[in-house]
């Protein structure tokens, strides 16, 4: 049926090149603002919570997902079922009345509700793929759809392994487009596959370098300057799993210093096959053709109204998300005046132990717990890396592993001091290791690998199931020390530069004067077998790892004598009799472990025992443990630590939902439910406003990225989650999953980190963010620092200023409102 | 007399205490009966092992109907043993949606019990239909999530595939009754085992079972399901490739005078087997993700197994089922772990081995391997040794990493161990099945030498020499599986059209016009 629309001229068309035009500049300035759109993914093993609309900051949060639904159906809010479900339980009447008077729309309630039962589904942007699929006979052959995500995606998969890393990223992997054609151009199996002859051919045509297919592309399929940019998106937002890959090598490669635009040659490779859909159905089927060419140009006018079209038709959807919002905050910000009222009355004790926590929101119940055991126990909110700017280098091997946020890059490295038999030591037993797995491995050395010694693996499973080791993790498992070397460069740095770095850190907690006799710097880590995504569940200030190394070394440098006398020039006096303790808090486990020469006393020993007791009572019932007693939850809890079939090990950050900027003596004795991260801050010893600056560009973000990754993962877990655990496939040892077999690279969280089988653990809400500082300290670090402006007024975020008079007042677009 | 009929009864306990466990689960799931029932599955197979070793049941009645032949106990033993840690693991691991929890666990009992029927009957049409009922109840787990494009595609592969496998099983079944007027196995065995000619029907029959376990054990080209089916759970994935596509070398054994006096049957599957091993386990080298790998290691592995039994190494060729059904049912289980495993390779990375390297591993592994054989006066066919001494050479060649490299002494030390391990455990196997002079001899064993040089050509070409533009090409080659699947895919469409579920979320295919045009 096809054969008889070929003819020989357009044959002719197809071999005899066409000179190929070059990219205006008009139009690589809008391919450049499409590739900028992607937000990164971390691999597995620094998996860092990331905001996936980090890159789209600069426009409306409702913009952005006006536009993200018409050009690929990602969603950005929940769906009606959704707020049918919260409706009169979680959300009441005033809560939206409310909603609908700040938005100023003239809707009435009776008009929200009959939105939830409408069904009103709108078209949106259509790749020519998706034409080319609409007239393909799907009962016999497969559609184009999945087959081009299929094909680009296991093209990724290899290209993408892990190589030795050059100077920069962009040039380790240099050639995706080259390679991805000369790859492309041998491939029979597509032609076969899709029952598409002479598709082979289409390739051959292709151009050689990514920039020149690109501009040929935009000619033939003869897209518009103005519709160019939008189409470029919707085109990556198609492979969105692997552009966000390629958003993350460019991300290293800017902290670099170094240039990256391999996401063009992603763009070229997707829109190289919209190129070649086009020209074969143009030569197989020219009915079917003119009407897509018109269809095609059609699309490209309304686009602005296709857009628009779903900006009005979310509208609604935002006063429902912004009442649920509301609901959250109204009781909030109730429980923030009773703190208020109660914490004036009490008397402050002089502390015996100060402990400072990541403000992680899982750190807010222990701390909480832990509070609750003495009075002359203090606790401290601080971004779980400590400020310390460090790559960790562990004995025995190269590696560099980052221990701060993902936003930043290290200034410094630190290696544990051990002798050189554990450096040799460590060193034969990981080449043993290594070894060992890769002859298993090895093709011709698997069958007899599997007959020597496969029998084992039957005691393995055993001793998976019944008696289950400790998890050990292949890293944090080496020998370490009390004792650290810190280098900067390759040379050792200079009790000047430690000087500084304290006493900016000390400062920074608050630590600069009143020290007890013990302060606890802890860190937190998670425990989980089996598990790819196991490091979400780490410390995302620390880069995606446990924070160990970091209390270990900020600890070591405090109680250097040598490193104390240099801060007392500096003004700070440190007491002779003080200590400072590093510890783990385990979040699965919520088990304490403490490092250092010196035991601790009894009575400490004791708080944190009953105040990790304390926690796991109160997690329990998210656990689905609420039918067993005492000791047997325990028990339970520290099972799922070491199950190797445990998909839900702990409930990770979900339920975050605000931010609290404060000193901690106006929230203790509040149970905010394991909700909100808490950050220590006093304004009147920060004169400058440098604190707040820092924590309102370094904490709010990651406290943003964390908070908007959970929220997007819910809102649309097939875009931005990673889907179905129990189907994870792991691609390339660390750069991210697929679910089963193939498809797109999944990126963000599993759905059994967010749901439980019934219900959702993680309600999506933007993050409520209250800082205690007058007006012109927030106005301040509003003004000077884009960023955060455009995280507050296109409301990505709530940004509260909650008085020391218990008044609480929003900013947004530079104006307070009540 | 009364032990006699408790031995013969007791092996249909455990394929009916399975189905009664699945229909138990109405209300809820019932792990903790599932795992018992297994469990207990498990201990009568042992000690059916037991007392059949002490002579307390004899299995001299050649028309009984449970118990085909020692292997069977060992393979029962086996899947009950993988069905237990199966359940255990998919109790947290699948919990949930307690509807989905009850339909998993329905199926996963349904599919463990009808492969029990296939392991404990003696009677080749109960055999049959056990067969079929396996990959109809594995069909509803494949699909577990019917909305999944591919595996749908995958698992509609596969029921075709299985079709023609149960075609071919019922034939030969049919034959072989007409030709020696029994339905039991075990006195098929025994005829054939004591005739010194096949006639032609019963070589078409070898043939047809030749057939049947080549499909079922996923052997080129007809491989493409087993590939794409790991879009099913982990668990069903780890039961797959551990205790059911190994069932065509299980077919093979019971069925084994028949193989070895076949030269058709034979050469089919050392060619197609022998083929499938060398390409899957080099395909499998390029591969990304962690499952697929596994994937292809499986097909790979069968391939082995049919050659060994091709070969008439049916000791070999149970350990080489027990072995990697362990292996791979815990390699599966634990693929969560990749990320770690990966980790611990790129801490200690390795150094590509010098000339000297490989010429001494070489030569420290053939001394090995031929001392063993020399001094235990080891019968052909040699090329499984010579299987052993390529992977030993590996073992010394491939020892040095960048910062570290293992000494030489300790190394040989551990390819010494391993060669132990591995002898001991292969002989202590014929206790229960016996090893057969093949028809085909010298030929089919100089074959296999064959291609297991070019294996180890194949392996460090792929290894350490990609940066040759040729190569490059090669390797895409393999990498893409040779296209082979592609075609059977678009013929499967053709033949066997199935509307595949619409992708989660859909783009509106069909545009309204009026829609485009508002």
């Amino acid at each position: 049926m096809t054969a008889m629309n070929k003819s020989p001229t357009s044959y002719g068309e197809a071999q005899a090149r066409p000179l190929i035009p070059d990219l205006s500049a008009g139009q690589r300035e809008k391919l450049k603002s499409a590739c900028s759109k992607i937000a990164p993914t971390w691999p597995l093993d620094e998996l860092v919570a990331v905001n996936p609309w980090w890159e789209m900051r600069e426009q409306h949060f409702t913009e952005v997902s006006a536009k993200l639904t018409a050009l690929s159906q990602a969603q950005c809010l929940m769906p009606k079922s959704y707020f049918q479900e919260v409706w009169m339980e979680m959300v009441s009447p005033q809560h939206l009345k409310q909603a609908i008077e700040e938005s100023g729309a003239d809707y009435t309630i009776e008009n929200l509700e009959r939105f939830l039962i409408e069904d009103d589904e709108h078209t949106h942007w259509h790749n020519i793929s998706d034409f080319v699929d609409s007239g393909r006979d799907r009962k016999y052959k497969m559609a184009w759809r999945d087959e081009i995500t299929h094909q680009i995606s296991q093209f990724c998969a290899d290209f993408f392994r892990y190589r030795e890393h050059t100077a920069s990223y962009a040039e380790t992997y240099q050639g995706l487009y080259s390679e991805w054609l000369a790859t492309t151009r041998q491939d029979k199996g597509i032609e076969i596959l899709m029952a598409e002859d002479g598709l082979t051919e289409q390739f051959m045509s292709l151009p050689d370098t990514a920039e020149e297919l690109v501009a040929e592309a935009l000619t033939v399929l003869r897209v518009t300057d103005e519709s160019l940019e939008d189409y470029a998106h919707a085109l990556l937002l198609d492979i969105n799993g692997w552009a966000s890959w390629v958003a993350y090598l460019r991300w290293q490669d800017r902290l670099d210093g170094v240039e990256n635009n391999l996401m063009l040659d992603l763009l070229a490779i997707r829109i190289a096959w919209e190129r070649v859909l086009w020209r074969h159905q143009k030569f197989h089927d020219r009915s079917v053709f003119n009407e897509l060419k018109v269809m095609w140009r059609h699309q490209m006018n309304i686009l602005p109204e296709l857009i628009e079209t779903h900006k009005a038709a979310q509208a609604k959807g935002w006063i429902w998300q912004r009442a649920a919002e509301i609901a959250y905050q109204s009781a909030l910000h109730q429980q923030l005046e009773q703190a208020d009222q109660q914490n004036a009355q009490k008397q402050q004790a002089q502390p015996k132990l100060q402990a400072a926590f990541c403000i992680d929101v899982r750190s807010e119940v222990i701390r909480r717990a832990l509070e609750a055991q003495d009075p002359r126990i203090e606790t401290i909110g601080f971004a779980g890396f400590f400020g310390l700017p460090i790559a960790y280098q562990p004995v025995g091997t190269e590696e560099l592993r980052s221990q701060l946020p993902a936003l930043l890059k290290p200034q410094l490295q630190v290696k544990a001091i051990l002798s050189q038999e554990t450096d040799q030591g460590t060193k034969k037993s990981l080449n043993k290791k290594a070894r060992w797995i890769e002859w298993g491995n090895a093709p011709p050395a698997t069958f007899s690998m599997v007959e020597a010694t496969g029998l084992l693996y039957a005691f393995k499973m055993l001793r998976n199931s019944f008696f289950p080791q400790e998890h050990e993790h292949p890293i944090n498992h080496l020998p370490t020390a009390d004792a650290y070397e810190l280098s900067s460069d390759n040379s050792p740095l200079s009790l000047d530069d430690k000087v500084n770095l304290a006493a900016g850190i000390l400062h920074g907690l608050g630590l600069d004067q009143n020290l007890a006799e013990t302060v606890m710097l802890v860190g937190h880590g998670s425990s989980s077998c089996n598990n790819p995504h196991a490091a979400s569940y780490d410390c995302g200030a620390c880069g995606g790892q446990t924070g160990e190394i970091n209390v270990r070394v900020l600890s070591f440098l405090l109680n250097d004598p040598e490193l104390r006398t240099g801060l007392k020039e500096k003004g700070i006096q440190i007491p002779e009799n003080t200590r400072f303790v590093a510890a783990m808090h385990n979040t699965t486990t919520d088990a304490f472990t403490f490092y250092g020469p010196e035991e601790l006393d009894e009575e400490m020993k004791g708080w944190f025992v009953r105040a990790s007791e304390l926690s796991m009572q109160e997690r329990a019932m998210n656990l689905g443990l609420d039918h067993l007693q005492g000791e047997a939850v325990y028990e339970s809890i520290r099972r799922r630590a070491k199950d190797w079939s445990q998909v839900r090990p702990e409930w990770g950050l979900s339920g975050n939902a605000s931010f609290i900027v404060a000193p901690r003596k106006r929230s203790r004795g509040q149970n905010f439910q394991g909700r909100a991260f808490l950050h220590d801050y006093d304004w009147q010893k920060d004169d400058d406003v440098s604190l707040l600056t820092q924590i309102m560009t370094a904490p709010m973000v990651v406290t943003n990225w964390i908070n908007l990754q959970y929220y997007a993962s819910v809102c649309d877990n097939y875009v931005y989650g990673s889907g179905n655990k129990v189907l994870h496939n792991v691609v390339d040892g660390s750069i991210g999953v697929f679910e089963g077999n193939g498809g797109d690279l999944r990126i963000g969280l599993p759905l059994q980190s967010l749901h439980n089988g019934n219900n959702w653990m993680h309600e999506p809400l933007r993050l409520s963010v209250y800082i205690d500082a007058p007006r012109d300290f927030i106005e301040q670090v509003v003004g000077e620092h884009e960023v955060v402006r455009q995280l507050i007024d296109n409301e990505w975020l709530y940004c509260f200023r909650w008085d020391r008079d218990g008044t609480i007042e929003r900013y947004l677009n530079q104006s307070w409102h009540n | 007399m009364s032990m006699q009929w408790i031995g013969t009864l007791m092996p249909w306990f455990i394929p009916l205490s399975l189905f009664v466990a699945a229909i138990t689960n109405e209300r809820r799931a019932s792990w903790s009966l599932a795992r018992g029932v297994t469990l207990v599955g498990f201990m009568l197979a042992v000690f059916l092992g037991i007392a059949i070793s002490f002579d307390w049941i004899s299995l001299s009645d050649d028309r009984r109907w449970t118990v085909a032949s020692d292997a069977s106990l060992i393979v029962l033993g086996l899947v009950t043993f993988i069905g237990f840690i199966n359940i255990g693991y998919s109790r947290s691991y699948m919990s949930g949606n307690s509807e989905d929890e009850k339909r998993y666990l329905r199926w996963l009992l349904v599919t463990l019990g009808s492969v029990a029927i296939v392991i404990t009957t003696n009677h080749m049409l109960v055999l049959a239909s056990g067969w079929l009922a396996i990959t109809l109840s594995l069909h509803r787990l494949l699909i577990f999530y019917p909305n999944r494009q591919r595996a749908v595609l995958a698992a509609y592969k596969k029921y075709i595939f299985a079709r023609i496998a149960e075609a071919c099983l019922l034939g030969a079944v049919l034959i072989l009754y007409y030709e020696h007027n029994t339905w039991f196995i075990s006195e098929i065995y025994g005829n054939v085992q004591a005739s010194d000619v096949l006639s032609n029907w019963d070589k078409f029959a070898a043939l047809l079972l030749a057939l049947a376990a080549l499909i079922k054990c996923a052997q080129l080209p007809l491989h493409g399901w087993l590939i794409q089916v790991v879009e099913a759970p982990t668990p069903v994935s780890a039961l797959l490739h551990a205790g059911i596509i190994n069932l065509g070398g299980y077919l093979l054994i019971i069925f084994a005078p028949l193989i070895v006096m076949s030269d058709v049957a034979q050469w089919m599957l050392l060619i197609v087997g022998g083929v499938t091993t060398v390409l899957a386990a080099l395909v499998m080298m390029t591969r990304a993700s962690v499952k697929v790998r596994l994937a292809w290691s499986t097909m790979s592995q069968m391939g082995l197994m049919m050659v060994e039994c091709a070969l008439g190494l049916f000791e070999l060729a149970l350990l080489h089922l027990i072995a990697h059904s362990c292996y791979k049912a815990y390699a599966f289980l634990n693929s969560g772990s990749e990320v770690e495993a990966s980790m611990k390779r790129r801490l200690a990375q390795s150094e590509t081995p010098k000339v000297k390297d490989w010429a001494i591993a070489g030569l420290v592994s053939i001394g090995l391997v031929g001392g063993l054989a020399v001094a235990m006066q080891v019968p052909e066919p040699y090329s499984p040794w010579l299987l052993f001494a390529i992977a030993l050479t590996l073992l010394i060649a491939e020892r040095r990493g960048r910062s570290w490299t293992a000494g030489l002494p300790e190394i040989i030390g551990l390819a010494a161990f391993l060669l132990i391990v591995y002898s001991i455990q292969k002989s202590s196997l014929s206790f229960f099945v016996e090893n057969l002079p093949t028809s085909v001899g010298w030929a089919g064993d100089l074959w296999i030498a064959f291609l297991l040089m070019l294996f180890m050509a194949g392996y460090i070409l792929l290894r350490y020499f990609q940066h040759l533009p040729w190569m490059a090409k090669v390797r895409r080659a393999f990498y893409a599986g040779f296209y082979l699947d592609e075609l059977v895919t678009r013929l499967n469409l053709r033949i066997y059209p199935t509307r595949l579920p619409v992708r989660f979320k859909p783009k509106k295919l069909q545009v309204p016009k009026e829609e485009l045009y508002h």
